[in-house]
């Protein structure tokens, strides 16, 4: 059992890198009314989901502090946010809701959506910005749809891979 | 006495050699050959089918085996023509880099470059700002200027050991000091990112007078105050010139030089002459 997690681990690693890599390099993801998805918040919300509280933040704050390499301004905020999300979405899922896409889809959407306000207020409203409000509804908006659909994919794929693993 | 059988024979044995000798000597086809020939051709056709039939399905074999061999040589050949291509386009691209890298130096002998390439970009930053594979291990250090070979791309606004992030010239909390090079310094305003212009690729040059000299198409340069970007930059042309809202000045669209959008490599100005001054996010 103790191999099969770690081999686990090391798959969901893996895929956390190429995450990574595609969401922070242009060209790799499609980009839709000139904006790019943001793949590490639904895959730290599906690893939380079918991991385990404990097993959700960890990934979640890797996943954030790889994003924060890139990010610039305030080192640490995407570490906090994911890992914040990766344990309450495991939370949620061992004690109070049931593991299914709906699920997945909701909490998902919600993540990005304390994601998208936050990162919006701290990063364009108290940063002094013009036209802010602009920024949220052609960006931060559009781009948490977007990166909403992508859960898809991501959800179906985590599942199958988990169900092999039991399967071993 | 000899049997009837031996004479048969005998005689048979005698037309054949006549026939033989006559068609040989005449030039016609023997009729017992014709005749052979003629109950025989069908089932040699059909034995040369057969035998045709095996030689293709036996010879596909070995061809199959050899086309496999030719395969894999073939590929072989392939993938090491690919690398030498690749090889070609990362020395070709060096080249063009070193080029447009020494171009820019004998413009500016006071210059201390630092090459760099664009290694990530953060999909939440709506101005464009990227993360460069060059730190303070390399000499890069927190404000240095970044420029392309076409002008000014924006500046480092944090420097690790071993990469940086550049916040671009379409940020609107970035301030240039910048004037007309046509004008020679008649009109100068402070060059910033919008919103709602950074999403085409375009900035703005703010605080212009009204009777201001700036027309379309002129190119934008910097002044140097500051000590953040050295003088006479190019930032990009005048787009478009507009009246400000909120107040009397007006204001010009700027189509920076650099295609800020589709950066790959940079240099960073890790030194020059009048280098050192306010916070170009203050200033």
């Amino acid at each position: 059992v103790q191999k099969q997690n770690r081999l686990r681990y090391a798959l969901h690693a893996i895929s956390l890198l190429i995450l990574f890599l595609m969401q922070g390099t242009r060209g790799l993801t499609v980009e839709i009314f000139g904006v790019a998805p943001l793949l590490l918040i639904p895959f730290s919300v599906c690893i939380g989901m079918f991991e385990h509280e404990v097993a959700g933040a960890s990934f979640g704050f890797a996943a954030g502090l790889l994003w924060d390499v890139n990010a610039g301004g305030w080192p640490g905020f995407n570490a906090i946010m994911l890992m914040i999300f990766g344990w309450l979405c495991g939370w949620l899922i061992t004690n109070l809701i049931r593991n299914n896409f709906l699920s997945a889809f909701l909490l998902t959407g919600g993540s990005l959506a304390v994601y998208s306000v936050l990162h919006w207020l701290f990063f364009y409203c108290l940063a002094g910005y013009d036209n802010a409000a602009y920024a949220f509804w052609h960006f931060d908006a559009v781009q948490a749809v977007y990166s909403l659909l992508c859960v898809i994919p991501m959800y179906f794929s985590i599942r199958f891979f988990m169900k092999v693993m039991r399967a071993l | 006495m000899r049997s009837t059988r031996f004479k048969v024979m005998m005689s048979i044995i005698i037309i054949l050699l006549i026939i033989m000798v006559l068609a040989m000597a005449i030039g016609f086809s023997a009729p017992q050959s014709s005749a052979m020939g003629a109950a025989t051709t069908p089932i040699q056709a059909i034995g040369a089918q057969i035998s045709a039939s095996f030689n293709d399905f036996f010879g596909a074999f070995s061809k199959v085996n050899r086309l496999e061999e030719e395969n894999a040589q073939l590929k072989k050949e392939l993938q090491k023509r690919n690398e030498e291509l690749i090889e070609f386009y990362q020395f070709k691209q060096q080249n063009e880099q070193m080029k447009d890298y020494l171009g820019i130096r004998d413009l500016h002998p006071d210059f201390t470059f630092e090459p760099a390439r664009v290694i990530s970009r953060d999909p939440t930053n709506r101005f464009y700002a990227f993360t460069i594979d060059k730190g303070t291990m390399a000499g890069v250090s927190k404000h240095d200027p970044v420029r392309n070979a076409d002008g000014l791309v924006g500046y480092v606004i944090e420097a690790a050991p071993t990469y940086s992030v550049v916040m671009t010239v379409l940020d609107g909390g970035i301030n240039i000091g910048a004037m007309s090079y046509r004008t020679l310094g008649a009109d100068t305003g402070i060059v910033s990112g919008d919103i709602t212009l950074s999403k085409d690729g375009l900035c703005r040059l703010n605080f212009l007078p009204q009777d201001c000299k700036i027309a379309v198409g002129d190119l934008i340069i910097t002044t140097g105050i500051g000590g953040i970007f050295p003088k006479d930059m190019p930032i990009g042309t005048v787009k478009e010139i507009k009246q400000n809202q909120s107040d009397i000045s007006v204001y010009a669209v700027i189509q920076p030089a650099a295609d800020i959008r589709e950066l790959r490599d940079v240099f960073v100005i890790t030194h020059f002459d009048g280098q050192g001054g306010i916070d170009p996010e203050e200033e």
